[in-house]
């Protein structure tokens, strides 16, 4: 589903990625995990066409996000590590605005705005001015954004950051239903036990570089992600 | 607790001297100090514009006799600015103070909170009103030579009169607390009421000579409909002019009406800034219907994005478009008094032959230059930009949007001063349909303009929208990009003036304008829309 082939991008003289090979398959849950700064936010950004590689290659089913980056937009979404969303705009309008662009016919947008916003115990909220969410209501909204156009793939920066915890829960249900239907998830988090029980695949990145990747078994062995991960980060 | 409170609000209104939000970082000390004169200068310079009136009444009232109204007028005046100056000010550090949760969660009175807000809200009053004052009492002190005591109720005057500004703004906001939460579009509203004061300002700035003749050649008849119908006014004027009693009468009226509004306000504070806020927000809770879905297609989309961005914004719509104001202003004005500018300018034979049409033309397109809302309309994405970005739209779409929104904006004001220029002056059919189109691709040439040196130098790291607004290269750059167009036109027209007749050169304009606006065009599209999708 998503294919990252040395992919390599440089702030100025720091090198943010270093030479990144991930493939992540249909059906995948696959977490992304590093320390502050590791270059989890560049790739995911670069994965979704924000940033353009100094080096590499990323496809999305097949299709270059460089050289067909609407296409591989159609396909896919992103939700960032902070839901800086349009605070002029109500949420239902947000929502609206969103569908527009995906070109979402009036009834299934219907249909999906009341599943995900009754399901995130939001609905009483989207006439409000986003301006007006809390933190977790915008991550919320943010998602909801991200699931309207029923993507293939969701790349997901944080996702659980400022979530209640019977959010995260629906999310994470919502997760598994997406990969089981086909499609994949990649996401980034710190939250090594939830890493632990939802990924089916993961990759430790640390200073840009890959340093573990692999299933969940694979990658910790007997041990648990967290000593793993402590271990690898040195 | 009250100290440190205080040395809190003087830090936050003087902030702008110790701190430079364009970059959020602190000033050194000499830029701190060259700010801070500067500011000084432009204060002694506003009070030097004023000082100009200020002797032009003193002469005549003070010899004879009223120098009691000179005061009067000028504190009407005072009164005038300080409101004006600080009663939304009053409204956003009394209530929508972005510290008031930080505050009240700690051991801190509701009351002593109030009282250091309300010193600082004294002096931008005394600030205010002084600008007007300050000159009056010069001018005075010029002609008249008072005792100790005269001298120090003169000096008395405006601290005192700041007492009563302090109390009407101070209500004013506290109107504005209650009415603020039922408001729909705060922004709109906002920018009404700041049009209204600034014709208020600019109708008296206009009108002021003929309103000091109107003064000067009745003096007595004003001096007695202020005396019997706003007292206290004549209390202010014999006090200042030395007459104790009736200072300490309007000492009184002044300090009494500060302390009434203060008692009204400090009754119901703490419930306004914490318990009104929420219970107003949950009473005024807009509810979702399934009627609030509306299908557009990407483009409409990405255009009513604009749209609420624009209106959302009272700096965005004053200070990007503050032109259309004019041109529908101006339109106004041609349609009334039209005819007799046309018969003036042809009797006098100012411009002979079509040459009218070519000032008239420059005219409509000057005006038109004052609106620069695309040349902050990439830098207004901010943080944002990354929804754009995501999305599967091209760049080059969430640039048209922008331009669009531009071209929506000045399109009917366009059109109604067209109208009005082109009934007032009854140029013929040809140069009719050549000003018309000059004037549209001229507005789309600078709308152009705009969004390129917006995207060559962007800035999305803003802290505050009024920077990419009003303080940045791009901004500058378009609004005189109007001057410098219209400047490279004529400079045209005058090699040519021996070759072609306006109606010819208006030809020209055209054909140069279209060819400017294809090449900017064709640079937003192609650079411009990599530059966009390159922008973090």
């Amino acid at each position: 589903m998503l294919l990252i082939k040395s992919f390599s991008k440089s702030y100025g003289s720091k090198k943010a990625v270093d030479d990144l090979s991930l493939h992540i398959h249909k059906g995948e849950i696959f977490g992304f995990i590093g320390h502050n700064g590791a270059g989890k936010t560049t790739t995911l950004k670069a994965c979704c066409g924000i940033l353009k590689p100094d080096a590499g290659i990323i496809t999305v089913d097949g299709v270059s996000i460089a050289e067909h980056p609407i296409e591989c937009k159609r396909m896919m979404a992103y939700l960032p590590d902070n839901p800086d969303l349009y605070e002029f705009m109500t949420g239902i309008r947000f929502l609206n605005f969103i569908s527009d662009i995906y070109d979402i016919p009036a009834d299934i947008r219907r249909e999906r705005i009341d599943k995900y916003a009754e399901l995130f115990e939001l609905k009483g909220d989207l006439a409000q001015p986003i301006s007006s969410y809390s933190h977790g209501m915008k991550q919320k909204l943010a998602i909801i954004s991200a699931l309207i156009h029923d993507p293939k793939l969701i790349l997901m920066d944080e996702p659980f950051v400022g979530l209640d915890p019977k959010a995260s829960h629906i999310l994470k249900g919502i997760m598994r239903d997406i990969c089981d239907a086909g499609g994949a998830i990649f996401f980034s988090t710190h939250v090594l036990e939830v890493a632990e029980k939802l990924c089916d695949k993961v990759a430790i990145i640390k200073g840009g570089r890959l340093i573990k990747c692999g299933t969940m078994d694979d990658v910790r062995g007997d041990a648990s992600l967290e000593s793993v991960f402590l271990e690898l980060e040195g | 607790m009250f100290k440190a409170l205080l040395k809190k609000q003087f830090l936050e209104v003087f902030s702008f001297i110790f701190i430079d939000k364009r970059k959020g970082k602190a000033r050194s000390a000499g830029e701190a100090v060259l700010i801070g004169l500067l500011y000084v200068l432009v204060y002694c310079m506003v009070i030097g514009s004023f000082y100009v009136t200020a002797r032009g009444l003193c002469e005549p009232l003070v010899t004879a006799g009223m120098s009691w109204l000179y005061f009067a007028l000028f504190a009407i005046s005072a009164l005038f600015f300080g409101i004006m100056g600080s009663s939304f000010s009053t409204y956003n550090s009394l209530y929508v103070a972005k510290d008031n949760e930080m505050l009240f969660s700690m051991p801190v009175k509701p009351r002593t909170v109030l009282n250091s807000r309300l010193v600082s809200v004294y002096l931008m009053s005394l600030l205010y009103s002084s600008l007007m004052f300050i000159p009056a009492i010069i001018a005075y002190l010029g002609m008249v030579k008072p005792g100790f005591l005269g001298m120090f109720l003169l000096i008395l005057t405006p601290v005192v009169l700041a007492f009563f500004v302090t109390a009407l703004s101070c209500l004013l906001g506290w109107l504005i607390s209650l009415i603020a939460p039922r408001i729909k579009s705060k922004s709109i509203v906002t920018v009404i009421i700041s049009l209204l004061f600034a014709g208020v300002y600019y109708f008296f700035s206009f009108r002021l000579s003929s309103i000091l003749s109107s003064i000067l050649a009745a003096p007595a008849l004003i001096a007695n409909a202020l005396k019997t119908k706003v007292y206290p006014l004549y209390l202010l004027g014999m006090g200042a002019s030395g007459d104790i009693v009736k200072f300490l009468l309007f000492a009184l009226i002044c300090i009494g009406s500060a302390a009434l509004v203060y008692s009204i306000i400090a009754s119901g504070f703490s419930k306004s800034v914490i318990g009104g806020g929420s219970a107003s927000h949950s009473r005024n809770k807009a509810l979702y219907s399934e009627k609030d879905i509306h299908l557009g297609s990407s483009s409409s989309a990405l255009f009513k994005k604009e749209l609420l961005r624009f209106t959302s914004s009272p700096n965005y719509m004053m200070n990007a478009n503050l032109g259309l104001v004019f041109m529908v202003g101006i339109a106004v004005l041609l349609f009334i008094k039209g005819g007799e500018l046309r018969k003036l300018l042809i009797d006098a034979d100012i411009f002979g032959g079509d040459m009218l049409a070519l000032i008239a033309c420059a005219a409509v397109c000057m005006i038109s230059s004052m609106n620069v809302t695309t040349a902050s309309s990439v830098s207004l994405e901010g943080k944002h930009i990354w929804i754009a970005h995501s999305l599967p739209i091209e760049p080059k779409a969430a640039l048209l949007a922008k331009l669009k929104l531009h071209l929506a904006l000045i399109t009917p004001p366009l059109a109604l001063l067209l109208a009005a220029v082109l009934t007032a002056f009854r140029f013929s059919a040809a140069l009719s349909v050549l000003i018309c189109i000059v004037s549209v691709l001229c507005v789309l040439f600078l709308a152009l303009f705009g969004l390129a040196v917006n995207l060559k130098w962007a800035n999305l790291h803003w802290t505050n929208e009024v920077i990419p607004i009003k303080q940045s290269l791009p901004t500058f750059l378009a609004l005189f990009s109007g001057f410098g167009l219209l400047l490279l036109l004529l400079g045209l027209y005058l090699l040519l003036s021996k070759l072609v007749q306006p109606l010819e050169y208006l030809c020209i304009a055209a054909g140069l304008l279209t060819i400017g606006c294809l090449l900017l065009y064709k640079l937003i599209t192609g650079w411009g829309s990599k530059r966009f999708a390159e922008l973090d």
